[in-house]
């Protein structure tokens, strides 16, 4: 019985700001019916740019996020995990590769392990970094981010771990006072 | 008597407990040297994510545009949480094959992530 | 078993961190330990607020410029650890320190006494004046610098104060004067 997909329930509640097909340049759509379990978020500037509204400054976290969001045209996030190994090819990830080439692209890192991998890529323009991606591959899970538009990668990395998660508010919290 | 200065007195600064710098530099080490689990897949931050959602569909009361606002603000922290892990996860990965190379063990938190 | 094989693009090579983190730690831990303490009075929250300001130093290392920088990045960044911790109570069953019982003997005459009263006074104000009274009287920092790390204007930062040292002269009971 397939297990209960908790991010795809988070995904379809989100369904009515969904982006368009433009936003991000590879499909995996084939990759992600074969998936146990999926996160699939896609984010284009419109929604970025409303998201920045939101954010408050007064938090560190929503205010790096706010700084980190300045000029970002779509972020897309693909993370799968299949319940057993063969369920995307080689070609699934070059189909992505061929997405992240030169001369735009480059790809700085190149970690390859017995069964894992990790790629980074960048799009340089004018010195600056313009574009981000991941491609990271393990037997029976697949993760891909890309990132469209100027990225400070320092202040994305410290974005990993639990930071990324908004904290849920007390119910007291969530009241405000009434003055 | 000034109250000014009998603040100041009040509140010099105090070393904190013994042992503390040493215990600091113990928790850096082991947060330097953290395995990269992909945390948004743990079973609690679904939860978490369910419960997200559900703080979001009871704030659709206060306004559609409220709504799609606190749900394009959630998105991107996820986004950007799972995004930012990817690219730290990566890191820790190069800088323990480098020491391994390198035959050290790494130092505590003395020197930068590589980029 | 086959090596992993790492290719990294050739960098610029990172810039050399003047710093050590270590060093950091103990130079500045009796002033982050001391703003958390002045804040919560509670000694092992004081020690978990200063610990997790330094671990979050740890993890920053990397965009800190220059020891200025660490001194007034860790300085922001337990006041706002402390405001966080001092809201997050409000919600744990706890005794408000305004609700606590007076100390027995009254702080008359010796100097230790009426430390101990001011500290426990200062602790029972609500938290921004909390930290501004700290800011204030604990780092002995210029308005600017107060206004900068609690993100307000010089006129309301002043009037928080003057209404934080009005509060304490009363609560006193008029026995100090400006």
């Amino acid at each position: 019985m397939r297990r209960v997909n908790w991010f795809g329930i988070l995904v379809l509640c989100c369904a009515a700001t969904a982006a368009g097909a433009q936003t991000c340049p590879f499909n995996l759509d084939h990759v992600a019916a074969k998936a146990k379990e999926s996160v699939d978020i896609t984010l284009d500037s419109t929604v970025l740019q409303l998201a920045g509204r939101f954010l408050s400054a007064a938090d560190a976290n929503q205010s790096d996020a706010k700084s980190l969001l300045n000029g970002l045209k779509a972020i897309c996030v693909r993370n799968y995990e299949f319940a057993k190994e063969g369920e995307y090819t080689p070609d699934d990830l070059q189909r992505v590769r061929n997405q992240l080439r030169p001369p735009l692209w480059n790809r700085i890192v190149n970690v390859q392990e017995k069964n894992e991998s990790s790629e980074v890529f960048t799009r340089t323009e004018g010195g600056r970094i313009t574009g981000f991606a991941v491609i990271a591959a393990e037997a029976k899970e697949l993760h891909v981010v890309y990132i469209d538009g100027p990225i400070d990668l320092d202040k994305l990395s410290r974005f990993g771990g639990q930071f990324g998660i908004p904290p849920i508010p007390a119910p007291d919290a969530a009241r405000k006072p009434s003055k | 008597m000034n109250l000014e200065d009998e603040l100041r007195k009040a509140l010099l600064r105090e070393e904190p407990p013994a042992g503390f710098a040493e215990r600091v530099l113990a928790r850096a080490a082991a947060q330097a040297d953290a395995p990269a689990h992909r945390w948004w897949r743990l079973p609690r931050m679904r939860l978490a994510a369910v419960a997200a959602c559900a703080v979001l569909l009871a704030l659709a009361g206060a306004g559609y545009r409220q709504w799609q606002g606190e749900m394009a603000k959630q998105r991107t922290l996820v986004a950007l949480g799972i995004a930012g892990g990817e690219l730290r996860a990566t890191q820790i990965r190069v800088r323990h094959i480098l020491a391994e190379r390198a035959g050290a063990t790494g130092e505590t938190g003395a020197r930068m992530e590589d980029r | 078993m086959a090596e992993p094989t790492l290719e990294i693009a050739a960098q610029d090579p990172p810039a050399e961190t003047p710093m050590q983190y270590g060093d950091l730690v103990r130079e500045h831990q009796s002033m982050v330990y001391s703003v958390a303490w002045h804040c919560l009075r509670d000694r092992p929250a004081a020690e978990e607020v200063a610990q997790d300001v330094f671990l979050e130093l740890h993890r920053r290392m990397g965009s800190i410029e220059s020891p200025a920088h660490a001194r007034n990045w860790l300085r922001r960044m337990a006041v706002h650890r402390s405001i966080d911790e001092i809201r997050r109570r409000r919600f744990r069953p706890w005794v408000a320190l305004e609700r606590a019982p007076e100390p027995a003997v009254p702080a008359v005459g010796g100097d230790p006494l009426l430390e101990d009263r001011l500290r426990r006074l200062v602790a029972a104000l609500p938290e921004k004046s909390r930290v501004l009274v700290v800011l204030r009287f604990q780092e002995e920092l210029e308005w600017s610098e107060i206004c900068e790390i609690l993100d307000l204007p010089l006129g309301t930062a002043k009037s928080r104060l003057h209404r934080a040292l009005r509060t304490l002269r009363e609560k006193l009971g008029g026995e100090t004067k400006l």
